[in-house]
């Protein structure tokens, strides 16, 4: 049964992110991470306030304005990965490349994988491959595009610790290297502690 | 993006396969139907085309003039022109009056000249040539003609100034018919003799007739050609427009085969739509995680527009390709069944098949696809099979009724394109969603009941009725589609025991199968007389008096002033009037009543069909010139006549006594045994002046003509029930990722495969009673509209049919889904879990 009035999830919040900074969400499931991080990108909209997102204030666009700013500053890596399972990774890489019509997606997709050390394993399909390898494959599609911002909902929550080490070392040092802001959802307070700021709900 | 490529990668993954193989399936099954259709249509034109021994015929008084043979010539057709008159045969002992008919040496064009020897003797071969026809020089007898002259092969007689040797006597002439009702015995000549003879002159009453035989798309050039220039008297015949009881046959069997293809249409289309909604449901996720990537809304459906377009292109000319190796299948079995040559088919049906196939494409798939348009981006976050917000009724509505709407239409569309009849095609349709509406509520109402007695049921049913109450959106659905599917099975099979059973019924195996014309008023008591000493039941004996109608309504008859062929030739021959106490037990009355009671007007009754091509209704005044006397009177009623009894009937019977004493000939038709034959002989040998008419080998040629569609009855309705049973496999098919998901939770939590087993067919035999139940109902109803209002037949109703066709319905439920099922209960309950993450 839900409860009888508005359901309240988020409030009275306000915060910044600048360009190249690191932000962690911090949390216990249920307080509002996931709806937190859908609002900075643009996937909710909030009922009172206001969210800006690459100097544009993501009420004036409309569902297919804030695909295409999206698609322009943003990446994205899940929980679950989300790759296409009837695509093979290298495809699931050219995926946002093809989406804005990209003409060398092909080069850059396999180019991607290299960073992540997939090239060898481009033709494989997701269900062929480890939970680890699937989200590095799912991290090359973030970081294709060479997004403003990488949106990251507890990347690391289907992994077991090591596996999960390893993809954070990779996210942060493409981070670093690409200068890309990056905002984090966890509940892993020593995942939080990497990220150059800390913002708990 | 490459349409190409994403279809390949959609196809590559299997989510596109079944909508693939359903699509395909519907083209094939609207193509086979639609090439056998094409095909058997085409022979059965060409086996009625035998009865007037041409494709079309020209009827005229005049011989074919030079330009109009250049004319068939040039377009390719084959012609062969006849000529029919009668003459007196100078015989070597007496002089007989014969009903001569000059024939090309090419005659018939259709259908097989057949001729023996001698009277009752072997048939001669053609000797080589394409025909039997005779040769200059030869002439061709009636057996009983032959009998009566005492004539044999060799012999030589006389026509007008030219002599002939007897070349045989004619066993089958395939346009020799009973419409003429010919006085006298045939006789066949040579064409090129006519001129010899001297009997063509001016002022004799010759009718000509060219037989014309050719491809289809030549035949309707030529008929628009000459029909625009027919002089007056002149008119041109397909077998259909002159042999009403040969029309009335190809119609319904039209009619059926044309329903037939309908159904299978509309079965595969339920398929189609469950295999497409699976595809959808799938791409769902994709959806989502192409929005959070930045596409736009109308990009992603572009995409799966694009993907579902290559598919439909692809399924579409697969289907075709399906469709003409099944058809040559078909006709390879069918080939030796008729004894015409099945024709080519033609390339309509393939062309008919791909844009029933894009356009159920399309309607079924484009909704759904905008659906995916709208899918909300934050649904990559949540890892849950519903929209944002509560998954609220309104919101299920809102996506669900545009998808169900488009089906809709798209299915009426299809079978409106499809029909020659769009108002019942529609109201079939309707129908059916009817039909489909009141099994969903039934399948409700029966899940209901499950779960308040479910306390009551062993463990193994109380879980499949629950599993059906999860879904029980789907389960209605489902339920609905399979009782459209039974439905569609079950009235197909009560129209088609009804259609055999009428066409069985047509010709009876004791119909008549003899003529007697010509019996003078002052013989009929001696006729009954001798029919008492041979023992044998008396003739039923009717009048026949030739008249003229001269005019209708006090205005004379101008024939120049008619415009239709059909109207004109009416107007323009003798009419055979009779006069009958009794109204005959093959007509039916339809208006009117028979003869009010004395004082009342009128004396006329009138054939439905004659009376509405000459436009006459009750209260018609009509007058006829009878032998020079004129009779007038208005017309009290009109009847259906079943012209496939071959009893004599008429188009116009008079009322008794108004006729005067006008000088009537009299006619009768018995059945003889072919073992009888002696009492034919005696017949002929104690009443010399009337004619035999033996119409036994055109009944015969009729029953063949009725077989024949018989059969293709039967082979449309095989496939139909094919796709029937393809539709339960899609049906099936569509909760199968749910039902191997569940199935294997089940096994890891310890179930057996039996309880598994068990299970799945409860869930089955709810569907399935409450989808034959609401079919059965359906059926009775939908199959009295059907034989009443499209095929006008009788209807019986027969209570255990509709019993044991939701019975078997349910065997068939049953047993296909545990067929289909059985490959769940053997997965790998590790792998199934896996494969959904």
């Amino acid at each position: 049964m839900l409860p009888a009035g508005p359901l309240v999830i988020l409030e009275g919040l306000d915060c910044s992110v600048s360009a190249g900074e690191s932000l962690a969400i911090l949390g216990a499931s249920g307080s509002g991470k996931s709806t937190l991080l859908a609002l900075l990108a643009g996937l909710d909209v909030p009922t009172l306030g206001e969210v800006w997102l690459a100097g544009e204030p993501l009420s004036s666009l409309d569902e297919d304005g804030r695909a295409a700013l999206r698609a322009r500053v943003a990446g994205f890596v899940f929980q679950s990965f989300h790759l296409l399972p009837a695509y093979t990774a290298l495809e699931n890489v050219m995926l946002p490349l093809e989406l804005q019509g990209a003409p060398d997606a092909r080069r850059r997709a396999q180019a991607a994988l290299d960073e992540v050390g997939l090239g060898e394993r481009g033709d494989q399909r997701p269900r062929t491959l480890s939970g680890g390898e699937q989200q590095r494959v799912a991290l090359a599609r973030a970081l294709v595009t060479r997004p403003r911002i990488l949106f990251a909902d507890e990347p690391t929550g289907n992994l077991d610790t090591r596996t999960g080490e390893r993809i954070m070392a990779l996210m942060f040092d493409l981070n670093a290297r690409h200068g890309t802001t990056l905002v984090l959802v966890t509940h892993d307070p020593s995942l939080a502690t990497r990220c150059a700021r800390e913002l708990r709900l | 993006m490459n349409a190409w490529l994403l279809f390949l990668r959609d196809w590559r993954a299997g989510e596109l396969r079944l909508a693939g193989v359903a699509l395909l399936l519907a083209v094939a099954a609207v193509s086979t139907v639609g090439f056998v259709q094409d095909r058997v249509a085409a022979a059965l034109v060409i086996g009625a085309a035998r009865l007037t021994a041409g494709d079309l015929v020209l009827a005229s008084d005049q011989a074919p003039a030079p330009q109009r043979l250049e004319r068939l010539a040039a377009l390719g057709l084959a012609a062969s022109p006849m000529a029919t008159f009668s003459s007196m045969l100078r015989g070597p002992s007496r002089n007989v009056l014969v009903s001569v008919k000059a024939v090309a040496a090419n005659y018939p064009l259709r259908g097989v000249l057949r001729v023996s020897a001698a009277v009752g003797g072997a048939e001669v071969a053609a000797d080589g040539r394409a025909s039997a026809a005779p040769r200059p020089g030869e002439v061709l007898l009636a057996p009983g003609l032959a009998a009566r002259l005492g004539l044999g092969r060799g012999d030589r007689l006389r026509l007008g100034r030219a002599e002939f040797a007897v070349a045989g006597t004619i066993v089958d002439e395939p346009d020799g018919g009973l419409a003429a009702f010919r006085i006298a015995p045939r006789v066949m000549i040579a064409e090129q003799d006519l001129a010899a003879t001297g009997l063509i002159r001016a002022g004799s009453r010759v009718s000509w007739r060219l037989a014309v035989s050719g491809a289809a798309a030549d035949l309707a050039r030529w008929r628009a050609l000459e029909q625009a220039q027919l002089a007056p008297g002149e008119r041109i015949e397909s077998a259909a427009d002159s042999r009403p009881e040969v029309r009335s046959l190809i119609e319904q069997a039209g009619q059926f085969l044309r329903l037939s293809s309908l159904a299978s249409v509309l079965l595969a289309s339920v398929a189609l739509l469950f295999a497409l909604r699976r595809h959808v449901e799938r791409q769902r996720p994709v959806a989502a995680i192409l929005r959070c990537l930045g596409a736009s809304r109308a990009l992603v459906w572009r995409r799966q527009a694009a993907a579902l377009g290559v598919l439909g292109v692809l399924a579409g000319a697969l289907g075709v390709a399906c469709g003409a190796v099944l058809q040559a299948g078909l006709a390879r079995i069918l080939a030796p069944l008729v004894d015409v040559p099945l024709p080519a088919p033609g390339w309509r049906p393939a062309l008919d098949g791909m844009a029933v196939g894009l356009i159920l494409l399309a309607g079924f798939a484009l909704p759904g696809l905008y659906s995916l348009g709208q899918v909300a981006p934050l649904r990559v976050l949540r890892n849950e099979d519903q929209e944002p917000g509560a998954p609220n009724r309104g919101r299920l509505l809102q996506r669900r009724l545009p998808v169900a709407l488009a089906a809709v239409l798209t299915l009426l569309l299809v079978a409106v394109l499809g029909s020659a009849q769009p108002l019942l095609a529609a109201e079939t349709c309707l129908a059916m969603l009817g039909v489909a509406a009141l099994a969903a509520l039934a399948s409700r109402a029966l899940i209901a009941l499950g779960l308040r007695s479910a306390a009551r049921l062993p463990q193994s049913w109380r879980l499949g009725v629950r599993s059906l109450a999860r879904r029980p959106g789907f389960a209605s659905l489902q339920a609905g589609a399979l009782a459209v599917g039974l439905l569609v099975l079950l009235v197909l099979g009560l129209v088609r025991n009804d259609l055999l059973a009428s066409w069985q019924a047509s010709v009876p195996a004791d119909a008549p199968n003899h003529f007697v014309l010509g019996i003078q008023a002052d013989e009929t008591a001696a006729l009954q007389a001798f029919l008492r000493a041979e023992q044998r039941p008396p003739f039923d004996l009717r009048p026949l008096v030739r008249a003229r109608l001269v005019a209708i309504d006090g205005k004379p008859v101008d024939l120049g002033a008619v415009k239709d062929p059909r109207e004109r030739a009416l107007l323009d021959r003798e009419f055979n009037l009779s006069w009958a106490e009794h109204f005959n037990a093959d007509n039916r009355l339809v208006a009117g009543s028979w003869w009010p009671q004395s004082g009342a007007a009128g004396g006329l009754s009138l054939e439905r069909g004659f009376a509405e091509r000459l436009h006459l209704g009750l209260g018609s005044r009509l007058r006829f010139d009878v032998a020079g006397v004129t009779v007038e009177s208005t017309v009290a009623s009109l009847r259906t006549v079943r012209w496939d009894s071959f009893q004599p009937n008429f188009f116009v019977i008079v009322r008794p006594g108004l006729l005067g004493d006008a000088d009537a000939s009299y006619l009768a038709s018995f059945h003889l045994a072919a073992a009888d034959q002696g009492f034919a002989d005696r017949l002929v040998e104690r009443f010399p002046q009337i004619t035999l008419v033996d119409t036994g080998a055109m009944i015969a040629q009729v029953r063949g003509l009725t077989a024949q569609m018989a059969l293709a009855v039967q082979f449309v309705f095989a496939l139909a029930l094919l796709a029937g049973v393809l539709v339960l496999l899609a049906g099936i098919q569509a909760t199968h990722d749910e039902r191997l998901r569940e199935g294997a939770v089940m096994r890891a939590l310890g179930a057996t495969r039996a309880q598994l087993r068990t299970l799945q067919l409860v869930e089955f035999s709810v569907l399935g009673a409450a989808a034959g139940l609401c079919a059965a109902a359906g059926a009775l109803l939908a199959s009295w509209l059907v034989s009443t209002r499209l095929l006008e037949l009788e209807w019986h109703f027969d209570p255990w049919i509709p019993v044991l066709g939701s019975l078997g319905g349910l065997l068939l439920v049953g047993i296909t889904a545990a067929l289909a099922l059985r490959p769940l209960g053997r997965a790998v309950p590790a792998e199934s879990l896996r494969l959904f993450g």
